[in-house]
């Protein structure tokens, strides 16, 4: 055999670590390998399930074979990959050039279809898949955080009658009655916890002038139990991490801006479109009731100049202002009429619900966690 | 290099410089991501475990050390197998609390602290046995890496220190970082041949004191070259046979990588994170080579164990090994 034939490759016999410089001949069914300098055949693969992978650079090939596996054949290039091709081989590898460049093109047009259309049906996939989960189970979720908040409630058993009059005015009076608490904080705010637990701030109490008030933010909440807005909430933001962690998480270690925060800011997205929701339900409760919703429109057009300073796409509500103007129009506000919201006597224990509570100015997140 | 030079080299018995060099393009490596978070997305994620694999594959083969390249031959399939592992622990260790808190709430709560405090010891042994995983899935001339010995001395170095360091406000670091460097090391063989490590704690303190003093004295910028020292110290009592590794990044290349990284992800949202991981690497691997003598003809293979749940676990803390 001319010693000079074939194609100048490495050997790595996977027994030990030393090198043996051969040539590669192709035959046909099996591809030969000879020392290099004296020509003596070393051993012969069958072409049949030979494994080539030209190396992601374009330049180096490595060529193995199940008979031997441990063993290793490496070639910079030198015509090899081609005349394996020749022989029937498959030669796996990336792609190089313009079928390279193509191949990239599909798959990022792929993953930006999914990527929009995911995000456009994440809403509808997490709302459906809520509707599913058992109350009992969001229950025992709220009832966990409601073990922190022990002790922080206003203990006031005329205005828990005095919420559940509100709520019966708003439902209607054959409604079962709702988990409703007055929470001892001084900040006004209103929230609904897993399970259908809604609980107001004193600082809300306060805040509001009239029962109208109360009403319409009592309605939005009622509303966010309604459409199991919090479970769709927990089960969206389940999936964009998810999503996340299964992609591209494994670089978040090294990347300086965590991308995370886009799927976060997506979110927000998602929680103002509930909270609008929210709000637009309200208003129908409230109609049907014949509730004004002046009340609504004016708490939020107060409101407008404390809450509307962090941009609105950063912010898990729509702006106070925003909320207000949508509210009000573009169709007439409707008059109350018939029964008062609240009787005098039950706006009076509202108000004074947490009068023998000491003041407590800790946010809601100090109460939670204790910092 | 061409093969007339892997002659030249196997005829001179022991070369004398084994230099590192990566050959990946961005471009090529912009290509895999793409098509894993494609497929990922398609399989709701079940491709992730061969997606990681893809991506390894890329980076091991793109790195060569003295005229060979490493070679990763671990598989998606038995990633996937050790992830479903570590998933049914973590339902274990955070069901079984919640089941028995239902029937009894203060045996609950010690079932979570317990709990919590065994996932807490899990950490040293995930990052032992991620890295079993992973050098038992590396070839380097047709030879496989491997680890030696328990996971346990490795884990009670971590546990301790870490008890010490908090104890000395953090004085003991640089000692506890030397001890697991030493044990990692020590355990580590290319086939037949170990790895050894004779770095002291006492020469990494002053490294170590020196650096700190100068970041807080600079605000902060000293750390980049405390950070090439360490790493310059951890490589040249790192070696192989007769050969020393050595480092010759400094810290102002560190300081230009940082950058580089900083500028290039935040300019680009992270869209040139796969050239700026490639060129991170290259520079990286410049700096890197042994010096000195290794008899091939005397490293021999052996068998090297590691399973791939451990490659989960390190996962599942978030325990980045690198590269």
């Amino acid at each position: 055999m001319n010693n000079l034939e074939g194609h100048l490759a490495q050997l790595m016999d996977g027994k030990s670590a030393d090198v043996t410089a051969v040539r590669i001949i192709l035959g046909p069914t099996e591809l030969v390998i000879v020392e290099a300098v004296a020509g003596e055949r070393l051993d012969g693969w069958p072409l049949k399930d030979l494994r080539v992978e030209v190396l992601p650079d374009g330049r180096a090939v490595e060529v193995r074979h199940p008979g031997w596996p441990d063993a290793m054949l490496m070639s910079m290039g030198d015509g090899l990959t081609e005349a394996l091709r020749g022989a029937g081989v498959r030669v796996h590898g990336l792609p190089r050039g313009g079928h390279l460049r193509n191949l990239l093109i599909a798959n990022a047009l792929g993953v930006i279809v999914l990527v929009a259309g995911g995000y456009l049906a994440l809403p509808y996939i997490a709302g459906a898949l809520a509707k599913h989960v058992p109350m009992t189970l969001e229950k025992s979720m709220g009832d966990q955080i409601d073990l922190l908040l022990d002790g922080s409630y206003c203990e006031s058993a005329s205005g828990q009658q005095a919420l559940l009059a509100l709520q019966r005015r708003i439902e209607g009076p054959a409604a079962p009655p709702r988990e409703l608490r007055i929470l001892n904080m001084a900040v006004p705010n209103a929230f609904t916890f897993p399970g259908g637990r809604i609980v107001m701030t004193k600082g809300l109490m306060s805040e509001a002038e009239s029962a109208d008030e109360l009403a319409g933010i009592l309605a939005h909440e009622i509303q966010h139990v309604k459409q199991r807005h919090i479970m769709t909430h927990v089960i969206r933001g389940t999936i964009l991490s998810a999503a996340w962690a299964a992609t591209a998480g494994d670089f978040t270690g090294i990347m300086v801006i965590d991308p995370t925060t886009a799927f976060q800011i997506a979110n927000l997205r998602f929680s103002r479109a509930d909270e609008e929701s929210a709000d637009r339900g309200a208003v129908a409760m409230l109609d049907a009731v014949t509730i004004s919703r002046d009340g609504m429109v004016k708490f939020f057009d107060r409101l407008k100049e404390k809450s509307d300073v962090v941009p609105q796409w950063l912010s898990t509500h729509p702006s106070s202002a925003r909320r207000a103007r949508e509210l009000a129009g573009p169709g007439p506000v409707t008059t109350g009429k018939g029964e008062p919201v609240l009787s005098p006597a039950h706006w009076n224990d509202l108000k004074k619900a947490c009068d023998s509570t000491p003041d407590d100015n800790r946010s809601l997140r100090q109460i939670l966690f204790g910092r | 290099m061409s093969l007339a030079n892997v002659e030249q080299q196997e005829a001179v018995a022991s070369p004398e410089r084994f230099r590192f060099a990566f050959h990946g393009q961005g471009a090529a490596l912009f290509f895999v991501i793409v098509k894993n978070v494609l497929l990922t997305l398609v399989t709701l994620g079940i491709y992730a475990p061969w997606a990681k694999t893809a991506r390894r594959k890329f980076v091991w083969s793109s790195i060569e050390i003295h005229g060979q390249r490493l070679s990763y031959t671990g598989t998606g399939a038995e990633l996937f197998k050790g992830y479903l592992k570590v998933a049914a622990a973590y339902l274990i260790f955070f069901g079984v609390p919640t089941l028995v808190k239902r029937a009894d709430k203060n045996v609950g709560t010690l079932v979570q602290i317990v709990a919590t405090l065994l996932i807490v010891l899990v950490v040293p042994f995930a990052i032992w046995w991620s890295r079993a995983y992973l050098l038992s899935r590396t070839t380097w001339r047709g030879v496989r890496f491997r680890m030696v010995g328990s996971a346990k001395p490795y884990a009670k170095t971590f546990i301790v220190g870490v008890v010490l360091t908090v104890l000395t406000l953090g004085f003991y670091s640089p000692y506890l970082a030397n001890r697991l460097r030493e044990q990692m090391t020590n355990a580590t063989y290319l086939g037949s041949q170990p790895f050894r490590y004779d770095g002291k704690g006492s020469e990494l303190f002053k490294i170590w004191i020196k650096g700190f003093l100068l970041t807080i004295v600079t605000l902060g910028i000293y750390s980049f070259w405390l950070q090439a020292n360490m790493q310059r110290y951890y490589m040249e009592h790192t070696s192989i046979d007769q050969a020393c590794g050595r480092f010759t990044l400094a810290g102002g290349d560190f300081f230009k990588l940082t950058l580089g990284q900083i500028f290039g992800t935040a300019l680009t949202l992270g869209i040139a994170f796969p050239w700026i991981l490639c060129w991170t690497l290259r520079k990286v691997c410049d700096g890197l080579s042994f010096e000195g003598n290794i008899d091939f003809t005397q490293i021999n293979a052996a068998a090297a164990h590691g399973a791939a749940a451990g490659d989960g676990l390190a996962d599942a803390f978030g325990v980045d090994l690198g590269v």
